[in-house]
């Protein structure tokens, strides 16, 4: 992964607890940043002599916003969201990776039902404006926070359902109002509406909720599309703390040579090829599960991974295709590993 | 007696190639010299900060020297310090003692202090580099490791694969004579004698990782042995020693089981 410079060119209060940063980079690296609504941007943010990398989505969209934005929001311990706003300033300098991710729309033909909770209203805002300004689609909100002052953008969505009359409709759902968001209540604000395109991004229990009441109501996997970002297995492990994406789209398998024998293996979502190997009684060489022995390497012969930690691999290994079972998640479903190689 | 050294090998910069010497001080941190240099990267673990041939297979065909070679084998006043009934240190020499220049793979020879020398390595790292400098050995675990020839020979055998010695990097390799390979795994809680003075406690058996997959005269990699270690001796080859009594070793030297 290369990075490059990016100026921040504004910082902004969005809530008590979240900054908006209006990012630019050089001339001559604008057409690296090109990015799809719902995409996120990886930081390299320095942290006690070494860095840590972390993913943040876009809360912009390329036919509406002329500069890139991220939106931050602290957590509780969280060593990025802290740094980003207690440290940054207008004028500094960050080193950030050009945009990735399929949480982006797939369709244009389909309406769009959207959830989103705290933050995760940052790739949903952004998702919203490219359907409002470059389709004739509508899109239907769930918006949950805590309460009034914790809502992000409230202002722009209100000046967006007021743009674009009839076809952005905004629910504000507050748990200091009404408790926690409960199935009934996505229930009933997806109504009749199931050929929609589902969009997901939230607190993990939130998302669960929204995925699984809609799995129930008999909404096709394949439209649903969903934004995990994960913390390392241990939050306070500052060695190799990266968040990242879970695969979005739907994978249910992928496929896997060992011992010269070829096998399709379940994924869940939020394990590694690894673990969903073990899972299943398979037993490819492992030892450390940490990106620091490299005895699991193995050659991906297609398909698209993300890995948490790629710590001993070198360049030359990556050119050649190996990757870590122990850190890799899939990103589509046509992965296939060779884990003889 | 249980064996021998077969030859004593330490590494002035972590990760590049070793030297062999004929006689060398082993201290509490490690043989002297071991590993007094290394490469920090701010793309690694701070955990584990260094940059290795793991991230640059063909920092092995590097070749770091001492410029001052003589004066980094012992402590001057050596005798002087065993000799003193408080048993006390030999002091080390200033860090400009251990001054070191570096061979390249072109043939280009680079003090390890002069900007150019981590300006060639700019392209082949994903982070910035640094140089740190400690008289102590950056070694991974412990301060000194062994490895036998017979578990070459063994691991030789296992893969049918061309192992080099030193893909294992150890400071003191081992003859056994008429031991099998892995015997070193059976010294782990036991204290042994090395030449007349140094002894060693055998603290464990030496988890691997991708160095050892690294062919030092190519830097080529074969992934297999790794997953061979892996799958049969349950990752670990060779074993970890800490230093219980200082003093010099040479290659020949007897190792025995300490009272």
């Amino acid at each position: 992964m290369n990075f490059y410079p990016l100026t921040v060119s504004q910082v902004v209060d969005e809530t008590p607890l979240a900054r908006s940063f209006e990012l630019r980079p050089a001339d001559e690296h604008v057409d690296l940043f090109a990015y799809k609504p719902g995409q996120f941007l990886t930081f390299r943010i320095p942290w006690q002599g070494a860095h840590m990398e972390r993913c943040y989505s876009l809360c912009t969209a390329p036919c509406s916003d002329r500069a890139l934005k991220v939106t931050v929001k602290r957590v509780e311990g969280g060593k990025g969201s802290n740094w980003f706003n207690d440290t940054l300033r207008p004028g500094d300098v960050l080193d950030v990776a050009p945009p990735s991710g399929r949480f982006v729309m797939r369709n244009r033909d389909r309406p769009l039902v959207l959830f989103a909770g705290g933050s995760g209203i940052t790739p949903v805002i952004s998702i919203i404006k490219q359907a409002l300004y470059e389709t004739d689609l509508s899109a239907r909100l769930l918006y949950a926070n805590a309460n009034r002052d914790q809502i992000i953008f409230r202002q722009e969505l209100e000046r967006l359902c007021a743009d674009f009359p009839g076809r952005l409709q905004c629910r504000h759902h507050l748990d200091a109002e009404k408790g926690l968001v409960t199935s009934d209540v996505i229930s009933d604000f997806v109504g009749d509406r199931l050929d929609s395109d589902f969009f997901i991004c939230g607190p993990a229990p939130f998302m669960d909720l929204a995925e699984n009441v809609l799995g129930a109501r008999g909404v096709e996997d394949r439209r649903i599309f969903i934004e995990r970002f994960t913390s390392p297995d241990d939050p306070s492990n500052a060695d190799a703390p990266v968040s990242m994406p879970e695969a979005d789209c739907k994978v249910l398998a992928f496929r896997a040579t060992l011992d010269d024998e070829e096998h399709k293996v379940p994924y869940q979502a939020g394990q590694t090829l690894l673990d969903c190997m073990l899972n299943q009684g398979l037993d490819p060489v492992h030892s450390c599960k940490d990106a620091h022995c490299g005895s699991c390497m193995v050659i991906k012969k297609s398909g698209e991974v993300i890995m948490r930690k790629s710590t001993v691999l070198s360049k030359r290994d990556k050119a050649k295709g190996y990757i870590l079972l122990c850190q890799a998640i899939p990103q589509s479903d046509d992965v296939w590993v060779d884990c003889d190689a | 007696m249980l064996g021998h050294l077969e030859s004593v090998w330490r590494y002035p910069v972590k990760s590049m190639r070793g030297e062999e010497v004929d006689e060398i001080f082993v201290s509490f941190t490690g043989l002297m010299g071991d590993r007094v240099y290394a490469l920090s990267s701010t793309v690694a673990p701070t955990s584990f900060p260094w940059h290795t041939a793991r991230e640059q297979e063909d920092l092995v065909l590097y070749q770091a020297r001492f410029k001052k070679r003589q004066g980094t084998l012992k402590p001057e006043n050596l005798k002087e310090a065993m000799d003193h009934p408080a048993n006390v240190h030999a002091p080390y020499p200033g860090g400009e003692a251990f001054a070191v220049e570096v061979e390249g793979p072109g043939g280009e020879v680079l003090d390890i202090a002069d900007p150019a020398f981590l300006a060639g390595l700019k392209d082949k790292s994903e982070g910035d580099l640094s140089v740190l400098f400690t008289h102590r050995s950056v070694v991974d675990c412990r301060p000194v490791t062994l490895f036998s020839l017979q578990t070459v020979d063994q691991l030789r055998e296992e893969t049918g694969t061309d192992i080099h010695k030193l893909q294992f990097r150890a400071n003191f390799y081992v003859d056994w004579k008429d031991k099998g390979g892995f015997f070193e795994d059976e010294l782990v809680g036991k204290k042994v004698k090395v030449g007349d003075s140094v002894e060693l406690m055998v603290l464990e058996r030496d988890p691997r990782c991708k160095f050892i997959t690294i062919h030092p005269e190519t830097a080529e990699t074969d992934p297999k042995l790794l997953k061979h270690v892996t799958r049969k001796h349950e990752g670990f080859a060779g074993v970890y020693a800490a230093v219980l009594k200082e003093g010099p070793v040479r290659a020949g030297d007897s190792i025995a089981l300490a009272d």
